[in-house]
């Protein structure tokens, strides 16, 4: 019964990471989608691309879908997964 | 006749409130079943019993005494054991169970019973109401087990008689036994009337009523032809002999294998953008991502199915190249393996349009899984198996054995290959049709076709584990649970098995004499929430506690991670999956990367093992709150939008509303309840399961859900809405109208119960 708003949420998600994987690719970057869990995704990208992997993280998941409430994407980095949250 | 029980609570429940309270419902998978079984009874013209108040028990107890009378030979066919208590001379009880994957069947009377047990069928109530019933959490006499019980009635006869020599001190019990007895025998005498059979049922069927008629045959082989019931069909010769057709393969389509003379066919696929194909893959070990690797591809193409046999490298120009062509359409199954293998391959898959599988997740996502075979009689009514029958049988999708392959299996296996080619063409015409009326198309092409190569991409890429990071991390775990082992062992004064819970439990109820909760077959519960509920009985618990969850941490994510790490990659590469959740959710597999521990802190170490390759970072991007926003976007609730407008904390707004204080004052625990309401809301946790979570009561905890509802009365709205539109066509469905039907809806109050909270 709560699929309405889970499963929302789950394609909210999906259509998130078609736009990253599109935006990235577009951008030439060697940056890769690695893991999904749940409302999170990690990406693994050069040092150097790290910025334009970010704008293009906050940009494709904020605005994977277009709500009545603005969707907020909080995001951290590290080079192990431990340390990133 | 076939009696079946209801959900109402029986006479049971209202004796005693703890009767089958660890009954969980029955799983949605079985529950689903009931309403075909009986559609199939009733068109076999059996009468089907149900009573409200009464278990299906009662009325088998009531109608079998009945019969017994009037003379009649009485069968009852039951899993449950406790219909024992029924037999007689004319009343047998079968209980059907599987072994070693056949059915046997045993056969019990009067005299069969006194044989096992060396009770009479009557007297096995009472022993039943001294041992009690863990399975319906009858409690029976604490300490009293199946042994002692059995002989205990085999002196006495009776609970009642019994007791009267224990009254009159002619008793020959053990001290400690008679203590027990003592102390319990009001829970003695209950146990006994809760696992009686009624059999006074007032129904109102009579006896004669319940003989045997014709089935009506057309219905019941309409029913079986539904549900590829075909054995039974033949069982109880449901067709004319005549009227089964010989199926014959090439009616369907021709087979033509390819070799470098008659490959025009591949440039009319290009032609036509459309190219329909299945891949015969087979297992090899290798270094490969995914150990599998392809043996042919078959084609479809204008009633005729193409095969080309793959040597390694072997691929066709000509091929490759429409396999690469994103404005040539691909239509297959399974696809995001088919990405990762054609990568291995060196092709890389583009124009990704249907896949069958995710097509069938996406028309009813209540499946595990959607073999071809199934979706092949479900969508378009062929019978893979008919077919491949006249080539020796059906080989199943993935046992494709390679050793010692036989002409004949090779054949088999070819033209199974061919079927499902020809099967997903056949497929995709009613498929794409039916997400069309479902308003399901646009989900299906926007979403969900374009991210089977994302996931393929996440598998392929995979994600670097330090392995030996993670062995040392292991051996620390290790060497902590050896230290905690000989604290388990000082604080219980003796060595013994941890791991054994009968071994454990002798030492925790017999030798520390902790209270017993629950027992089993074999001996006590020694359960996590048994261990929980001791905690403070003593401290040996918390320890043994501790080291159940370091003991699994070890096995299931040191152990359990290291063999997926592949040789030459030294990644982990796993299958993320888009067709198994319920809600549309992203799964994984081999391993599960998405359930490695987050909260304690010795279960989230085991992340650190997981690394960016030198030169490279890891960018972890987090919805905040995805699942608040997109409720305050459907209910279109105003305070709630308000709040995350406003870049308020939601929570803590919950909080002064449903608490009435400003905001200001909202206390940090106010704050955390609020959290927790608007994850129930969200998660649709009852208010049972709230009252747990916060340590409050029932009530109270229902308090805090009503007060949230009025003041978000958006929300309300919206939750009975719900409701509502599910009761009325069957499913519910998201934003994007990914459906999920609710079964056995309308005739019951389990989902309004699930939804009320």
């Amino acid at each position: 019964m709560n699929t309405p708003i889970q499963g929302t949420a789950a394609d909210i998600m999906k259509i998130a990471m078609i736009k990253v994987f599109e935006n990235l690719q577009k951008e030439n970057l060697h940056a890769k989608i690695i893991l999904q869990i749940h409302d999170e995704l990690l990406i693994e990208c050069k040092k150097e691309e790290k910025e334009k992997v970010k704008q293009i993280l906050k940009e494709s998941m904020e605005q994977a879908m277009k709500l009545e409430v603005p969707l907020e994407v909080e995001m951290s980095e590290a080079t192990n997964w431990y340390e990133v949250k | 006749m076939v009696a079946f029980d209801l959900k109402a609570p029986t006479a049971r429940h209202k004796m005693y409130e703890g009767y089958k309270a660890n009954r969980k419902g029955m799983p949605n998978e079985l529950a689903e079943q009931m309403p075909i079984l009986k559609d199939i009874l009733q068109a076999m013209n059996i009468t089907i019993i149900e009573k409200e108040g009464y278990e299906a028990d009662d009325i088998l107890g009531t109608i079998a005494k009945r019969a017994e009378k009037e003379k009649l030979e009485v069968t009852i066919v039951s899993g449950d054991r406790d219909t024992f208590q029924l037999t007689s001379n004319h009343i047998k009880v079968r209980i059907p169970h599987t072994k070693v994957g056949k059915t046997e069947v045993d056969i019990f009377d009067e005299a069969a019973v006194k044989e096992k047990y060396g009770v009479s069928p009557k007297e096995l109530i009472e022993v039943k109401g001294l041992m009690g019933d863990t399975s319906d959490n009858i409690p029976g006499v604490p300490g009293i087990g199946e042994k002692t019980a059995l002989e205990l009635i085999k002196k006495y006869h009776s609970i009642e008689k019994l007791y009267e020599a224990i009254e009159k001190n002619k008793d020959d019990l053990k001290p400690k036994t008679k203590e027990k007895l003592v102390e319990n025998k009001e829970l003695a005498e209950l146990s006994r009337t809760l696992g009686t059979i009624n059999i006074q049922v007032p129904i109102q069927e009579k006896i004669e009523d319940l003989e045997k008629k014709e089935w009506q045959k057309e219905a019941v082989f309409s029913k079986f032809k539904e549900l590829n019931f075909n054995r039974f069909i033949e069982r109880f010769h449901l067709q004319e002999e005549g009227a089964k057709e010989e199926k014959n393969i090439h009616d369907l389509f021709e087979i033509v294998t390819i070799s470098e003379e008659n490959k025009e066919v591949l440039t009319q696929i290009k032609q036509a953008k459309q190219c329909i194909y299945y891949l015969a893959k087979e297992k090899e070990e290798s270094s490969n991502i995914i150990q599998k690797v392809i043996k042919a591809i078959y084609l479809y193409h204008n009633k005729k199915v193409y095969e080309i046999k793959i040597e390694k490298n072997g691929w066709n120009d000509l091929l490759k190249e429409i396999l690469e062509d994103e404005q040539i359409q691909k239509y297959g199954y399974h696809l995001s393996e088919d990405y990762v293998l054609f990568k291995q391959a060196g092709i890389n898959l583009q124009g990704i349009y249907f896949d069958a599988e995710i097509a069938a997740y996406d028309l009813n996502p209540s499946n595990s899984k959607y073999p071809l075979e199934e979706l092949a009689s479900q969508y378009v009514k062929i019978d893979i198996a008919h077919y491949l029958e006249a080539f020796g049988g059906n080989v199943n999708q993935n046992t494709q054995i390679t050793l010692f392959q036989t002409q004949d299996n090779m054949e088999v296996q070819k033209h199974q290959n061919a079927i499902f080619a020809y099967i997903i063409g056949k497929l995709q015409e009613v498929m794409l049709k039916e997400l069309e009326e479902n308003d399901t198309i646009e989900l299906f092409q926007n979403i969900e076709m374009p991210l089977v190569k994302v996931l393929g991409d996440m598998q392929y890429e995979g994600i670097y584990v330090d392995k030996e990071e993670l062995i040392n991390y292991g051996n620390k775990l290790k060497e902590e649970i050896e230290n905690l082992k000989q604290e388990i062992y000082k604080l219980c004064e003796e060595e013994f098995n941890i791991n054994s819970t009968q071994q454990l439990g002798i030492i925790l109820f017999e030798k520390l004499k902790l209270p017993v909760y629950k027992k089993t077959k074999t001996g006590y519960s020694t359960d996590v929430d048994i261990l929980e509920k001791l905690r403070p009985e003593h401290p040996v618990i918390e320890k043994i506690l501790e080291y159940r969850g370091l003991v699994k941490l070890n096995s299931t994510y040191i152990e359990g991670l290291l063999p997926y790490i592949n040789k030459e990659t030294h990644k982990i590469h796993s299958y993320f999956h888009q067709t198994i959740t319920a809600t549309g959710r992203i799964s994984s597999t081999e391993p599960n990367l998405q359930n490695i521990p987050t909260r304690q802190e010795q279960g989230k170490q085991i992340r650190k093992a997981f690394k960016a390759k030198e030169g490279n970072i890891f960018i972890d991007a987090d919805y905040s709150q995805i699942e608040l926003r997109i409720l305050a976007h459907i209910s279109g609730d105003e305070n709630m939008r308000q709040a995350f407008w406003n870049e308020e904390d939601i929570h803590k707004q919950v909080a002064s509303k449903v608490f009435e204080v400003p905001l200001n004052e909202v206390t940090k625990e106010q704050r955390g309840a609020a959290k927790a309401v608007n994850f129930g809301i969200v998660y649709g946790i009852s208010g049972f399961g709230l009252a747990e979570q916060l340590k409050i009561s029932r009530k109270k905890a229902e308090g805090y859900i009503q007060q949230y509802l009025n003041k978000y009365n958006g929300v309300k709205k919206f939750m009975d809405d719900i409701v509502e539109e599910a009761k009325e066509k069957g499913y519910v469905e998201t934003l994007f109208h990914r459906r999920r039907y609710i079964p056995e809806l309308s005739s019951n109050n389990y989902m309004v119960r699930q939804f009320r909270l």
